[in-house]
């Protein structure tokens, strides 16, 4: 019975080498060696520090992110993995188009997008043979080059390049990734603070109003300059509103919107690109970091203000959307960034 | 039969991957790269779309014309066979008037009209070029619409591949009709759901695509259902559909070299990718051989190209295995096995699901596994969730959540739907739980499973209204509230 069974298997084994697998097919098509860094969760035990910043970082959420999924209509739109879940940017070359990862996807923008080497080593600031991960120091990690596989899709780092502080500074990890406590012997935060960063958008843009001549003029200004404001994400937007000073603080409502600043989608053919320009700008439409809107409100003191949107649209807290003519109460999604007060 | 024997090879397949783990497979060599588009495109050549440049003198004769022919009376066609005769001297100037909007609409449109004359000339690629280049670029729709429809007449398919990438962008209904009836005309059924779409409506819209659909169905013998079904499969192959020219060739070519690392910017690669996975099987069969270009960033993408044409591709499957063997590609090549779906695909990817391969490819494999949806698979990736269960090394979270896609795809996914209940409320994964959950109960809901009705019912009830956009907290709450309803019902539904 045995002997049956022992040439029935031998039988479909032989059928299935003849039959199933066609002639070109490689029965085992792929080196086997397995990569020693597969998930960036391996870094936690060593870099709780720069595990814990990333981890609460935007890089971090760029897959599981409820904007991201929204407008990429959960990555249906698959040209949004490329950025959103990268392979190594030492994989595909420093400066060059990322590619897009097939595993790990939830891991977003990840330890290892930047720091794994073709090789399989990891890149660092120093050299480390005695440590777990034998980081090998890779000068590359921190240009400019680096981040514009991603970032320069929208230009920003080409924006950089036009200004004054390509020679200068400061550069994207100055501002982006700066020393923690500002010490150098701390090494870098690995929050990546962005468009997310309150205090960095309060410090990269001004907001003016003057009455003038019956009317009132507000000026935005692009005031860091090293790229343009908003950037790199044309689901950014920021936007001009104005009211009647209140006489309860604690209003929230009663503004009417000015000015939106953003660069449109593809898709967008009716709407021209509003952005503030960096300083210097190599646009060829020569628009200027600074815009005064004038506009002619009733007498009496007003209040003039800039909102900050990590997304296009204004929603309720229902999800229900806003057309932002409509929008009364803009803090309802987007955060106040500056605001004036008119007498 | 049959059934038995795939199920006795794919056990022994597992089999013998259980068992040769013991050292490491021996590594076999990647396929041969060559600069294959660089040769493609030396082989081939572009369409002769030149035309001379206007003179002042023809201007001014063009413009006559194009008045007589609007206001002419009886020496209106006198002027239309001037304006044929002009032949290649008049392209550009019926190009400019057409575009020219300080002129009556009339003549515009007579510009239009004659520059479809020109195109159906043997070589009449000058002035389809213009054409093409209305109706994907004038910001006026009626002009777009009627430089599309006039396509539809052009004897040079040299534009099938830019008035696809129209079908991606064109928001006007009347412009999008032309598109997609002129690439029908042309060999490309890539706006044929559209039309179906506008052949609903109740207006004169409606009528006009009914009567392009008409003449799609009588040309290509087939209903429009049957027709898009066939298009969307493998036996679109055997539509009767006008294979390309040369020009045309070349113009997939150029697109191919697009993908190319040396291309930085991902919108005209993702624009590259789209219109290729448009077109006809000849396509697949034509960028295949790109699978071996030495520039890996073209390998990648076409195979992503292929992943995309699903069934239309499946004359490709040989070029995807073979390309199995090379790493960068692999993944890719993985998934579009899964898409283009054939039974000789499962053997290739079962065996690179197994342990010994890279983790990237076995998560590839296995979501090509669901992705072809044959029930062979379904035992090794019951075996497989449940092994990832256990503690490991390394965190292998993303090829479990791609086994309970598969089961789930397989019908399987009662193994699954305990986990994914848990990640559904678990921050990082919970967007990929959620749509999974969903496939689960709509499947138990149509196969008339008891309690399944009522969970669906359940479930939808707790989705956002339409029209509206959820914040992070509020999708929490959403998936949170529809685990813990779920979970409530969850053993009734398995029958435990």
């Amino acid at each position: 019975m045995k002997k049956l069974a022992g040439i029935a298997v031998l039988a479909t084994a032989i059928w299935f080498m003849v039959e199933l697998v066609p002639p070109e097919w490689n029965p085992d098509p792929v080196s086997a060696t397995p990569a020693q860094w597969t998930s960036s969760n391996q870094c936690k035990a060593c870099h709780e520090e720069a595990f814990s910043e990333w981890e609460d970082s935007w890089h971090a959420k760029s897959w599981i992110d409820e904007d991201v999924r929204l407008q990429s209509d959960n990555f249906e739109n698959k040209v949004c993995i490329d950025c959103h879940a990268p392979r190594g940017v030492f994989e595909t070359g420093v400066g060059n188009r990322v590619l897009p990862r097939s595993s790990r996807r939830s891991e977003g923008v990840d330890c290892l997008a930047c720091h794994l080497l073709p090789d399989g080593g990891v890149a660092g600031t120093i050299d480390m043979p005695s440590a777990p991960c034998k980081p090998k120091a890779t000068i590359e990690l921190s240009r400019v080059a680096f981040c514009a596989g991603c970032h320069d899709q929208h230009k920003t780092v080409t924006q950089w390049r036009g200004t004054p502080m390509a020679d200068t500074g400061p550069d994207c990890l100055d501002c982006h990734m700066p020393f923690r406590d500002g010490d150098p012997n701390r090494g870098r935060h690995h929050g990546m603070a962005g468009g997310h960063d309150l205090s960095l958008v309060q410090s990269a843009v001004t907001l003016e109003a003057i009455r003038a001549e019956g009317q009132i003029e507000v000026t935005v200004e692009n005031i860091m300059g090293a790229h343009s404001f908003p950037t790199d994400e044309r689901s950014r937007a920021a936007d001009i509103f104005w009211r009647p000073l209140p006489t309860d603080p604690e209003q929230r409502d009663g503004w009417t919107h000015l000015h939106r600043i953003r660069d449109p989608y593809r898709t967008e053919v009716d709407i021209t690109s509003t952005l503030l320009h960096a300083l210097a700008s190599q646009d060829k439409t020569g628009d200027s970091p600074r815009r005064t809107i004038a506009f002619t409100p009733p007498s009496g003191p007003i209040e003039v203000a800039l909102f900050y949107k990590l997304a296009p649209y204004y929603r309720g807290s229902d999800g229900s959307v806003w057309k932002t003519e409509d929008v009364t109460d803009p803090l309802m999604d987007s955060r106040l960034v500056h605001r004036v007060e008119v007498p | 039969m049959s059934q038995w024997l795939h199920w006795g090879s794919v056990g022994c397949l597992t089999l013998l991957a259980a068992c040769g783990t013991e050292g490491p497979p021996e590594v076999q060599a990647p396929p041969t790269l060559a600069p294959i588009v660089q040769q493609r495109l030396a082989d081939l050549a572009a369409a002769p779309t030149a035309a001379p440049a206007p003179t002042p003198e023809t201007l001014e004769l063009t413009e006559g014309l194009l008045q007589t022919r609007v206001h002419g009376g009886q020496f209106k066609d006198m002027a239309f066979d001037d304006l044929s005769a002009m032949g290649k001297d008049a392209i550009l100037p019926l190009a400019q008037w057409a575009r020219d909007t300080s002129v009556d609409v009339a003549l515009r449109q007579a510009a239009v009209e004659l520059l479809g004359v020109l195109a159906q000339e043997p070589d009449g690629a000058g002035a389809s070029e213009r054409l093409l280049g209305l109706a994907t670029h004038a910001r006026e729709s009626w002009l777009r619409a009627h430089a599309a429809w006039r396509l539809g007449g052009s004897h040079s398919d040299h534009m099938v591949p830019r008035l696809v990438l129209r079908l991606k962008y064109e928001g006007d209904p009347e412009a999008f009709l032309w598109v997609a009836s002129s690439l029908a005309r042309n060999g490309c059924l890539a706006g044929l759901s559209g039309l179906i779409d506008l052949a609903s409506r109740a207006d004169e819209r409606g009528a006009r695509a009914q009567g392009e659909i008409a003449w799609i169905e009588k040309e290509l013998g087939d209903t429009s259902a049957k027709l898009l079904r066939r298009w969307n499969t493998s036996e679109a192959s055997a539509l009767p559909l006008a294979p390309p020219s040369d020009a045309q060739l070349f113009e997939v070519w150029s697109l191919v070299k697009d993908l190319s690392g040396d291309t930085f910017a991902l919108r005209p690669v993702d624009d590259a990718r789209y219109i290729l996975s448009q077109l006809a099987p000849w396509c697949a069969r034509e960028v295949a051989l790109a699978l071996l270009d030495q520039d890996a960033y073209v390998r990648l993408h076409v195979a992503q190209v292929l992943e995309r044409m699903g069934g239309r591709a499946r004359e490709t499957e040989g070029n995807l295995i073979r390309v199995l063997a090379e790493p960068g590609v692999a993944p890719a090549a993985a998934e579009a096995l899964g898409s283009v779906g054939s039974p000789a695909c499962l053997v290739p990817l079962l065996a690179a699901s197994q342990e010994s391969q890279p983790h990237e490819l076995r998560v590839a494999a296995v979501r090509g596994l669901g992705d072809l949806g044959l029930a062979e698979a379904l035992a090794p990736i019951q075996s497989m969730f449940i092994e990832l269960g256990a503690p490991g090394p390394t965190p292998l979270h993303d090829l479990r959540m791609a086994c309970a896609k598969a089961l789930v795809q397989l019908n399987a996914g009662d193994d699954a739907i305990a986990w994914l209940l848990v990640h559904l409320q678990q921050g990082s994964s919970s967007s990929d739980a959620e749509p999974l959950v969903e496939q689960w109960l709509i499947g138990g809901a149509r196969d008339s499973r008891l309690g399944f009705p009522a969970a669906l019912k359940e479930w939808q009830a707790l989705a956002d209204p339409p029209g509206s956009i959820p914040g992070a907290d509020r999708a929490r709450r959403r998936r949170d509230g529809r685990a813990e309803k779920l979970l409530g019902r969850l053993d009734a539904l398995l029958g435990t």
